[in-house]
């Protein structure tokens, strides 16, 4: 009886393992050679920050992403059962909308070669739009038989890209520049009349970052995922002193793919 | 995956969404004096009008000069200075700055001038600032003219524009002369002294000395950014308070400073060009020729109540105030001098007691485009001014 017991649970475990072996297969490259590519297309949230934020922010009272999009093609291949690594190719568009109170923000803006620079304490609105490609390179893990994690950098390139604000006084009436330093001439700026800036021609046209992606398989040649890109190159072009701290892109995109 | 990275993305993720990452407020970094008043009991006597122990003080200024009865003396009187929140003021006494508290006590006696610092709440700005009380001239109840030749002009503190100085013949006892170059400044930083709207020509006047030219010049980019496309020259008899420049034009040019004569007629030279396409506020071209502008207004300087009144861009020329006006008329394009005269038409006959306690305020204003406070003009109108003589019954 014993002897029969022992070998219903020798059987059983041995079942167990080769269903555990069938799921890493199920789930697995659907080519036998291990490779085969990806299109995806998603819906991308996000935007262009200083880090950290200064302490010259002392509210965001607005934050709008656009809602941004994001199509592509992804090759992939996998060495063994967990590593791999793929390659990609997506065409998208994001943009943000933010509404900031600041406290002697330091700006310098030159339009024609006439400089005006100075200290501005109000409110901030920015709206950006950007158009481009971005190629991320990765390295995947497959930690579960439906689960994948990817990282590594990517590089984007820019076709079109807008960075186009206004300043005037925030909802305590306030809202003024000290020209040149906290010290020199006060000049106020309201919302009837606001100063309007555009830097598109001062931003890089390329930008080079980080990704990590989340995939799972949700059926055979069907996947969700969700990924984050964080910029880690300055989006200023070298000099560009109109802002006076470095900022960054940051997007999340969620989306779905199929997979071949 | 390195935590290193993972973590700050991660919290990163979170400042967008919570706007959590909000770091301490940092400590203000002006350190302006906004306001001075002295406090004196039965101030009329001493000056001349109760509002005249305040005053506002922009913040392009950094001496600020009280005036009293020219038979009148002070000696310590109390200050109070409203200066930027958190700042610190500290007085020149023997040689040194010592803290200063509202309230105490300050020698004004012979007219010395008390020199302040005020140091910003984050101690990394100071600005220096002198406060003084001066004796108006004696009243001359005498017929007289007086002559404004132009020749007395400088270069500002930072040398970008020119400024001129009331050190005219008979002129009022202070600064008195504005001009709308510190707005120009901000939108052309690199404009020459030259290329400014209200210039100063060493030579080439009437008289073959010094003269004003004044010219409707284009603000370029950051004028258009505001919707200001051009500024006009201009030379006028009050302050130009920049603080309004961009936010409301027609309040930075405040006409006008007391003056106890009663001006009748005023004479001058002028020679004018008009530019060549005129334009409206939105920069779109307008089918009008362009016109300079003169004129002399005087003015009660008090309302009923008390209250100071001022004139701005918008009501110089239509204020209730007003009790005599007088504005060229039938300039022509001309490139000899020319001679123009204007006489001044009163409303009101003048209280002689008024005039006497700097009840009236007067103005003399010139601009190379007549709608230049509305930032409508032809670009390259030229108006140059020379010898300008306001004739005063007495």
């Amino acid at each position: 009886m014993k002897k029969i017991a022992f070998l219903f649970l020798a059987c059983f475990a041995l079942l167990s393992a080769t269903a555990q072996e069938d799921k890493w297969k199920e789930w697995g490259p659907t080519s036998p050679s291990q490779a085969g590519f990806l299109v995806r297309a998603g819906y991308t949230l996000g935007g262009t920050t200083p880090l950290p934020l200064p302490d010259e922010i002392r509210s965001i009272n607005e934050f709008s992403p656009k809602g941004g999009a994001t199509v592509g093609l992804d090759v992939y291949k996998m060495f063994g059962r967990r590593w791999g690594i793929s390659a990609g190719w997506h065409f998208f568009y994001e943009g943000f909308h933010t509404g900031a109170d600041v406290k002697n923000y330091k700006m310098s803006l030159t339009q024609e070669g006439n400089t005006m620079s100075g200290y501005f304490t109000g409110t901030d609105i920015t709206n950006t739009d950007m158009w481009g490609m971005t190629m991320p390179v990765l390295i995947t893990f497959r930690f579960a038989p439906r689960w994948n994690v990817s990282f590594g950098p990517y590089f984007s390139t820019y076709f079109k890209r807008s960075f186009k604000g206004e300043v005037y006084d925030n909802k305590d009436g306030v809202g003024y520049l000290r020209v040149d330093t906290p010290t020199g001439e006060k000049i106020n700026i309201d919302h009837s009349n606001p100063a309007t800036y555009d830097f598109h021609d001062d931003m890089r046209n390329w930008n080079g970052g980080i990704e990590l992606l989340f995939d799972w398989k949700v059926a055979r040649h069907f996947n969700a995922f969700a990924s984050l890109d964080w910029g880690l190159s300055n989006i200023w072009d070298k000099g560009f002193e109109a802002v006076d701290f470095r900022m960054y892109p940051l997007y999340a995109t969620v989306g779905v793919a199929y997979r071949y | 995956m390195s935590k290193k990275i993972f973590v700050p993305a991660l919290a990163l993720v979170g400042c967008l969404s919570l706007g959590s990452c909000i770091g301490d407020e940092p400590l203000n970094a002006e350190c302006d004096i906004e306001q001075v008043s002295l406090s004196v009991p039965d101030a009329e006597s001493i000056f001349y009008h109760e509002y005249d122990t305040m005053q506002v003080v922009s913040s392009a200024v950094d001496s600020v000069g009280f005036l009293i009865r020219y038979d009148k003396s002070v000696g310590q009187l109390p200050l109070t200075l409203k200066v930027t929140e958190g700042a610190q003021a500290y007085i020149l006494s023997d040689g040194e700055f010592v803290p200063f508290r509202n309230g105490q006590l300050v020698d004004f006696s012979e007219e010395q001038i008390r020199e302040f610092r005020i140091v910003s709440q984050d101690g990394k700005w100071a600005r220096m600032y002198k406060i003084n009380i001066v004796h108006d001239v004696a009243p001359e109840r005498e017929h007289f003219f007086m002559n404004v030749t132009f020749d007395h002009f400088g270069l500002n503190s930072t040398g970008k524009y020119h400024v001129w100085y009331g050190a005219e013949e008979n002129s009022i006892s202070y600064d008195q002369w504005a001009t709308g170059n510190p707005g120009f400044n901000l939108s052309k930083s690199s404009a020459k002294v030259e290329e400014y709207p209200t210039v100063g020509v060493a030579e080439g006047g009437v008289d073959g000395g010094p003269y004003v030219k004044l010219e409707t010049r284009d603000t370029g980019a950051f004028g258009r950014m505001v919707n200001m496309r051009l500024a006009a020259g201009n030379l006028f008899i009050g302050t130009f308070d920049v603080a309004n420049a961009l936010k409301d034009a027609m309040a930075a040019t405040r006409f006008g400073l007391p003056f106890k004569h009663k001006p009748i007629k005023v004479t001058g030279w002028y020679k004018f060009k008009a530019g060549e396409q005129f334009q409206n506020r939105q920069g779109q071209k307008v089918d009008r020729m362009d016109l300079p502008d003169i004129y002399c207004v005087m003015y009660r300087n008090q309302d009923s109540e008390g209250n100071q009144v001022l004139l701005y861009g918008d009501d110089v020329l239509s204020s209730k105030a007003i009790v005599g006006l007088a504005r060229i008329t039938g300039v022509v394009e001309t490139d000899e001098w020319t001679q123009f005269e204007m006489a001044v038409e009163y409303n009101q006959e003048l209280d002689d007691n008024l005039l006497e306690n700097n009840g009236y305020s007067m103005t003399l204003s010139m601009a190379s485009s007549i709608e230049g406070a509305s930032f409508e003009g032809a670009p390259g109108s030229i108006f140059c001014v020379d010898n300008v003589v306001i004739e005063c019954e007495y």
